[in-house]
């Protein structure tokens, strides 16, 4: 083909394909609905899925669907070119768990595509009930149990969910427990064991909790649902890869339990010193030794055992012993957690140091707790115990410490007890050391900066002064001819003599030179030479001038001059 | 959840001080500091634990700070039970007072009956043996410390610009630069940036993975645990395990210590 037929032919047949993909687009739009299968269990799961075909990809919207739980299954996309017609089309998948039995009908779902509401065709479902699907018995099940229904408030209730099982299971999910209501111990792992049920062999696989309910009323403890993939016999064998895991056919269950009821029963009034505890629970008290000295140390144990709230034991109340000193030790528990339920017990011990000779007696320690079995409170007490305290030999009034292997030369030392270090009496206690606020902090670091920096600048205008021996004399020339007019002012001497020689001395500080020693003449001649106006080189010399003959005839002064010459010198002192 | 939520705001409840009987002594509030002091070390050697409690509480409402003030409160504290505020009091009297021997024995002994393995928030080895001074010494010492390693730089330099060949004074200049620098950059971190640490109070509580009661329970935490505070948000706390695992507690269920 040559060069020129090519480029005719191109164009055109891009034209033909847009052409086409234009009528395509402009195919009219539908919404189909299908449905895996039209009949079901309460264990199976159907699959829906809506098609949109059109130029539109919104969402259809599904119709009421109450007896089912709706889990979305994500879309796809599929472009087609048929017959020269090209067409896009987006399927929605969704997941039906049935929830009920019975005829169902599922109404159409609509979509709006372009303005334009399209509607599926609806169709019917039947749900029937597990295991009635061919009459057969059910190879898998599972069941949820209490031990009772209507236990008391803190009372121990044992639930069980077993999963029963004959066919071979996998990739199984066990939706997490709702226990609203209740404290949950576990009891264990979930144990593996074989039964017979109507004469059938099963694998059970059994979860158990102890639950103890913590208000009155009513209380339900939901359905939890379990999915898993189960192997079909009989079956025929699938292409699939992904459908046959076993080398079989697979296929997705969901196993739904009962919802449990509890009413929850309040306890009786309770007698006094009840300790919380509800179940069976026993008491039990032991010493170290029955014999001892003034200031020795004797164990005292007291050990809680029992089954029911086992983790809320408290310490038994022991009653007051005069003339004993009492100190705490760590309490020690073990809990049980078997299927038949939790149980325990806690071991309380206390150091007793006896502070006087003679017969000790422990009276019994008593512990109330709430009996479901019987609906009754009910005490369990100790023994009394009976202790031989002797006289303390030597001077040593308490030993919190003994020893051991006594017939080496060191010996060890054996801790007795535990205890906090006491309470700080001193008064000084209550404030502690003064803290510096942040305020104050802050004046204290910049305080030693500031007089840093003053002391530099003082120590620069030294060094300024040493390099240059005029400049200090420059500088102070206004304040020191201040000085001496105020001097002046205050009264004493000849005036006249005094301001002339204070404006020359101010002229020979400023300009290098022996102030004194100056005449009119010499203060015109270099003040002149320093550049300074003429006029004001005038006005310095006539003051000087009316000065002089004020001091040596009889021309008087004005009595505000000493102002004036001061003005004079400050204007000066800017000048030169 | 609800029903759970309630178990445990009751047992926040059970945990905070309980209105005591009202005393026969006249109100801490109208006593002299010294007389609430004596009285309340009185009623701790009574036994009296709560209404030592109250006192303690009443002297540190009152404006007192001292580190023994906090050390009393918690003694009273673990008498009475209350471990998780008891362990709180204990790291607010070691900010104030981080060398004492009696607080530290007493701290260790009441973090011995914590029920969670937590390993308490303490800084790595090397970061206490190389900033030595930021653990050791109480915000107090260390602003006392700068202050006077400041007046001492600074009249150093000065002295020297009236005595510039002073032996040995360019040398001893220096190492005063570098420990104001070290303890001045320790008391900025201690009022810029404060370790708090968060510690537990009630028997037991949620640590959420959201600042909300409705949220995923991630793990539980029982009375004295210590955790890093991580953020604040609406009255939750965002804390953090050593492992690094976090979680959101409401904040009244925790004292945040400044440590």
């Amino acid at each position: 083909m040559s060069r020129d037929a090519r480029a005719v032919v191109r164009p055109a047949v891009a034209l033909v394909l847009l052409t086409l993909l234009a009528a395509g687009g402009a195919r009219a739009a539908s919404l189909e609905a299908e449905i895996d299968r039209n009949e079901a269990t309460l264990e199976d799961r159907l699959v829906l899925t809506l098609t949109v075909t059109g130029s539109g990809s919104a969402e259809p919207t599904l119709p009421e669907l109450a007896a089912f739980e709706i889990l979305p299954a994500g879309q796809s996309k599929q472009w087609n070119l048929i017959n020269g017609r090209a067409s896009t089309s987006v399927s929605y998948r969704y997941v039906l768990l049935p929830l009920e039995t019975g005829e169902f009908v599922i109404g159409p779902a609509v979509v709006e595509i372009d303005g334009e509401r399209l509607a599926s065709q609806p169709f019917s479902v039947r749900i029937r009930a597990a295991g009635a699907a061919s009459g057969q018995q059910r190879d898998l099940f599972l069941t949820t149990q209490l031990s009772t229904t209507t236990p008391y408030v803190g009372e121990q209730v044992l639930f069980t969910w077993r999963l029963y099982r004959r066919a071979r299971i996998a990739d199984a999910r066990l939706d997490p427990f709702e226990f609203d209501g209740f404290l949950v111990e576990d009891l264990g792992e979930v144990r593996e064991f074989e039964t017979r049920v109507n004469g059938r062999t099963f694998m059970v696989s059994e979860i158990r909790k102890a639950l103890f309910p913590q208000e009155r009323g009513a209380l339900v403890i939901p359905a939890t649902r379990l999915t898993c993939e189960v192997a079909q016999r009989n079956r025929r064998r699938s292409n699939s890869v992904f459908d046959d895991m076993f080398g079989r056919a697979t296929e997705t269950k969901v196993l739904r339990g009962d919802p449990l009821q509890v009413e929850v029963k309040a306890l009786p009034d309770s007698p006094p010193g009840f300790s919380g505890l509800v179940g069976s629970f026993e008491l039990e008290s032991r010493v170290s030794q029955t014999e001892m000295q003034v200031g020795e140390s004797v164990t005292l144990t007291l050990e809680v055992s029992g089954r029911g709230n086992v983790q809320m034991i408290p310490e038994p109340p022991l009653p007051e012993l005069a003339a004993v000193k009492v100190y705490d030790d760590k309490p020690g528990s073990s809990i049980k957690r078997q299927p038949s339920g939790l149980s325990g017990s806690r071991t309380f011990r206390k150091a007793l140091v006896p502070q006087a000779a003679g017969r000790l007696t422990l009276p019994p320690v008593r512990l109330v707790y709430f009996d479901p079995a019987a609906d009754a409170y009910r005490t369990a007490a100790t023994a009394e115990i009976a202790l031989q305290v002797l006289p303390a030999e030597g001077a040593e009034e308490l030993r919190l410490t003994e020893t051991v292997a006594p017939s080496t030369g060191k010996v060890a030392v054996r801790i007795l007890a535990e205890d906090i270090l006491p309470v700080y009496a001193g008064i000084d206690g209550i404030g502690g050391p003064a803290r510096p606020t942040p305020a104050q902090l802050a004046a204290m670091l910049l305080l030693p900066l500031l007089l840093y920096l003053a002391a530099l600048a003082a120590a620069r205008r030294r060094h300024r002064y040493r390099q240059d021996s005029g400049l200090e004399r420059r500088r102070r020339a206004l304040a020191r001819a201040r000085r001496q007019l105020r001097r002046i002012g205050s009264g004493g001497g000849n005036t006249t003599e005094e301001l002339s020689r204070c404006v020359r001395q101010f002229v020979g500080d400023k300009l290098g030179l022996e102030g004194a020693a100056l005449t009119a003449a010499d203060a015109r001649h270099h003040l002149t030479a320093s550049g300074l106006q003429q006029d004001r080189v005038d006005e310095v010399g006539g003051l000087l001038d009316r000065l002089e003959a004020a001091h040596y005839g009889s021309a008087g002064i004005s009595e505000n001059l000493p102002e004036q010459i001061a003005d004079l010198l400050r204007r000066l002192d800017r000048q030169l | 959840m609800t029903a759970s939520l309630t178990l445990w705001l009751s047992l926040v409840a059970a945990a905070a001080p309980a209105p005591g009987a009202p005393p026969a002594e006249p109100a801490a509030a109208e006593a002299l500091p010294a007389e609430t002091w004596v009285r309340a070390k009185t009623a701790y050697d009574d036994s009296d634990y709560r209404r030592a409690i109250e006192l303690y509480r009443a002297l540190l409402e009152q404006g007192h700070d001292g580190g023994h003030l906090h050390y009393n409160l918690g003694n009273a504290y673990l008498r009475n039970g209350e471990l998780g505020r008891a362990i709180a009091s204990y790291l607010s009297a070691r900010a104030r007072m981080p060398r004492d021997g009696d607080l530290r024995a007493n701290l260790e002994f009441a973090r011995q009956s914590a029920r969670d393995a937590i390993a308490p928030p303490e800084p790595p080895p090397l970061l206490a043996t190389l900033f030595f001074w930021h653990f050791a010494l109480s915000r107090a010492e260390l602003a006392w410390l700068v202050a006077i390693l400041n007046l001492l730089l600074w009249s150093g330099m000065g002295l020297r610009l009236w005595r510039p060949e002073l032996p040995g004074a360019r040398g001893a200049l220096a190492l005063l630069l570098v420990l104001l620098l070290g303890t001045g950059g320790s008391l900025a971190v201690r009022y810029l940036r404060p370790a708090r640490t968060v510690v537990v109070v009630p028997q037991e509580i949620p640590a959420f993975t959201a600042p909300d009661a409705e949220s995923v329970i991630r793990f539980k935490l029982h009375a004295g645990s210590e955790l890093q505070l991580r953020g604040r948000r609406d009255g939750w706390l965002r804390i953090a395990l050593p492992s690094g695992e976090q979680g959101w507690i409401e904040s009244a269920w925790a004292a945040v210590v400044e440590t």
